[in-house]
């Protein structure tokens, strides 16, 4: 009989307080685990899809519209850039190296991105199989879009107009599938890479001569000058805008941390309530077992032990809660990136944070304190007069 | 075995008690007699050290147990004194079985649940090892509690109304089984009561009046 054993045997006697407080310790937690693996997941991916990315210039439009489509490729692009403003950047002495991007159609709803070797390199990709594309009409193809699509090398490809929809196939011309990139867990994964004259061709551009446009321009400066200077340069002077992904990602994390704030005040608020809640039932329960306690100490157990014993009771109840409430939170988030429509974004529920452990260590100490009062009870248990009106 | 020497006690409020000394030899069964307010489980708390005396000494077994540290005492008590109440109170959230073993790991002393069983054949409640308390009937509870105030091979049993809340056949068993396992243990037994039914099976009797209270 160890005081951990008594405490949870105590603890089985009231079968819905117990799970009650388990349910509301696990709630609090839940929550809390659902909101760190979210907000870390979200932006980790975001700040490895930036990472190297000083600037992106592109069409005039949304600031946040112009990153998202180029960085994370989620958004709809703001337009095009005619190449020829593009190239005048890309010889700028302030620039050190320039991603040129080209989107508008997709492969089964993953985006066909037209650029060159320095995309590859940016995001130091390499391959699982096969080689990178040396020729129009060849493409390498992310790790997601593999699996997904159960490609090979060697497959063909038709890609359809649009970032999305499956209409509109580009039928006169089919790409061929060079490489299988290996995954990298960032968007890169979802994407397939071809050269920029691909696209052009595949729109006929070179037929109709038409000036020739990209999308868009991933830029890294050279020095901290260019940090100042580009951006102003290019708004002013040019038709086109540049975008900070540093400051447009802080501002989207600006505007969801309210609601994730609200959320985090709800779980702590949870949290405390099951703390009421365990000191509640500890209390009750021992007013009802003041004799057991007593009875106890004429057995032999001294007044420390009976105050571990009830303090045993009130941790073990929470980090049964905090346990099963982590559980919970992992849970609810895997089952969130199963049923989330952008798969570039993807969230994964089995992954473990550091900080979870102090979630847990938490849930103990709420427990532990609840317990504290009861626990000096039961110390001060009076055996002799307990016995004498039992 | 115990000696109670120049014991005195007073509560808030009301005038002091002062008991006369007792001297029970290992092994002798003793009466402790006295009309209900004449201070019978305020002898037996002192005695058991679980309620301090304002003046006097207890000795257990060549032990002062009012000289020990508080958790000291509580061991001691768990080893060397077994206690069996008016009521049973037996810890209700374990079964019968625990509830012996409770006695033996709080005394400090390791489980055996072979003796555990064997105790609970001798009272004749081999069957209820696994039961819960609130199966169990107030006779077979109070042969559990007697077990479990016997499990550690005290040196002294202490018994506060041990009958007065059961029935004839069962007072009678209850009382039996105190005398035969005090008796096979060699275990010194003081038994308090105002029930009649009991007396005739003792020959030692200390009887607390009022006036000796006083």
């Amino acid at each position: 009989m160890t005081p951990v054993s008594i405490s949870w045997k105590n603890l089985r006697v009231n079968k819905l307080t117990f799970f009650l407080n388990v349910l509301l310790i696990a709630f609090g937690v839940g929550i809390l685990t659902l909101l760190l693996l979210s907000t870390t997941q979200v932006s980790e991916k975001l700040s490895k899809n930036a990472k190297g990315i000083d600037l992106v210039v592109g069409a005039k439009g949304s600031l946040l519209q112009l990153i998202l489509s180029s960085i994370y490729f989620v958004d709809f692009p703001t337009g095009n850039i005619p190449l020829e403003q593009a190239e005048a950047i890309s010889r700028n002495p302030l620039v050190s190296r320039v991603v040129p991007l080209a989107l508008g159609d997709n492969y089964e709803g993953f985006r066909i991105v037209g650029t060159d070797t320095s995309f590859i390199n940016l995001h130091d990709l390499q391959l699982a199989s096969g080689k990178f594309w040396e020729d129009n009409f060849q493409v390498v193809v992310g790790a997601e879009v593999a699996r997904v699509a159960r490609l090979k090398v060697g497959d063909k490809l038709y890609g359809s107009h649009g970032l999305s929809s499956a209409q509109d196939i580009h039928e006169e011309h089919a790409y061929i599938l060079k490489g299988i990139l290996k995954p990298t867990g960032s968007s890169a994964d979802h994407l397939v890479l071809t050269s920029i004259e691909s696209i052009w061709k595949m729109h006929g551009n070179e037929e109709h001569h038409r000036e020739k446009e990209i999308t868009s321009l991933l830029i890294q400066y050279r020095s901290r000058m260019a940090m100042v200077l580009l951006p102003a340069m290019i708004n002013k002077s040019t038709s086109m805008q540049a975008a900070s992904p540093a400051k447009e990602s802080a501002r989207l994390f600006s505007l969801i941390g309210i609601g994730i704030e609200t959320l985090q005040w709800f779980a702590i608020a949870i949290m405390l309530m099951a703390g009421v809640s365990v000191f509640v039932s500890l209390y009750n329960s021992l007013q009802e077992r003041k004799y057991d306690l007593a009875v106890m100490r004429v057995l032999g157990a001294s007044a420390c032990k009976l105050f571990c014993i009830v303090i045993l009771e009130g941790t073990i109840l929470t980090s049964i809660g905090s346990v099963i409430g982590l559980w919970l939170g992992h849970t609810g988030m895997e089952l969130i990136g199963y049923f989330q429509d952008s798969a570039q974004a993807r969230l994964t529920g089995w992954k473990l944070l550091p900080q979870e452990f102090y979630l847990v260590g938490s849930g103990m100490l709420i427990g532990f304190f609840a317990a504290v009062v009861p626990g000096i009870q039961a110390y001060r248990t009076d055996i002799s007069s307990t016995i004498s009106k039992g | 075995m115990v000696d109670v020497k120049a014991v005195s006690y007073q509560y808030a409020g009301a005038e002091s008690m002062t008991f006369g000394d007792l001297c029970i030899g290992a092994g002798e069964k003793w009466l402790l007699t006295g009309e209900s307010g004449s201070g019978k489980s305020t002898f037996l708390h002192i005695l058991t050290g679980i309620l301090k005396p304002a003046s006097g000494k207890v000795t257990i077994d060549g032990t002062d147990i009012y000289s020990l540290s508080s958790a000291a005492q509580d061991r001691f008590r768990g080893r060397n004194i077994g206690i069996v109440f008016q009521q049973a109170h037996l810890i209700k959230s374990l079964t019968i079985q625990e509830n012996l073993l409770l006695a033996q790991s709080f005394a400090g002393l390791p489980k055996n649940k072979k003796k555990v069983n064997q105790m609970l054949q001798e009272l004749g409640i081999g069957s209820k090892a696994f039961s819960y308390p609130q199966q169990l009937s107030q006779g077979q509870l109070q042969r559990a509690s007697i077990g479990r105030a016997l499990i550690n091979r005290p040196g002294l049993l202490v018994a506060d109304e041990p009958t007065s809340s059961l029935d004839n056949r069962n007072a009678d068993t209850v009382l039996r089984l105190l005398l035969d396992l005090s008796n096979s243990h060699n275990t010194s037994l003081l038994v308090s009561t105002h029930d009649d039914r009991v007396k005739p099976a003792f020959s030692n009797v200390y009887n607390l009046t009022l006036n000796d209270a006083r």
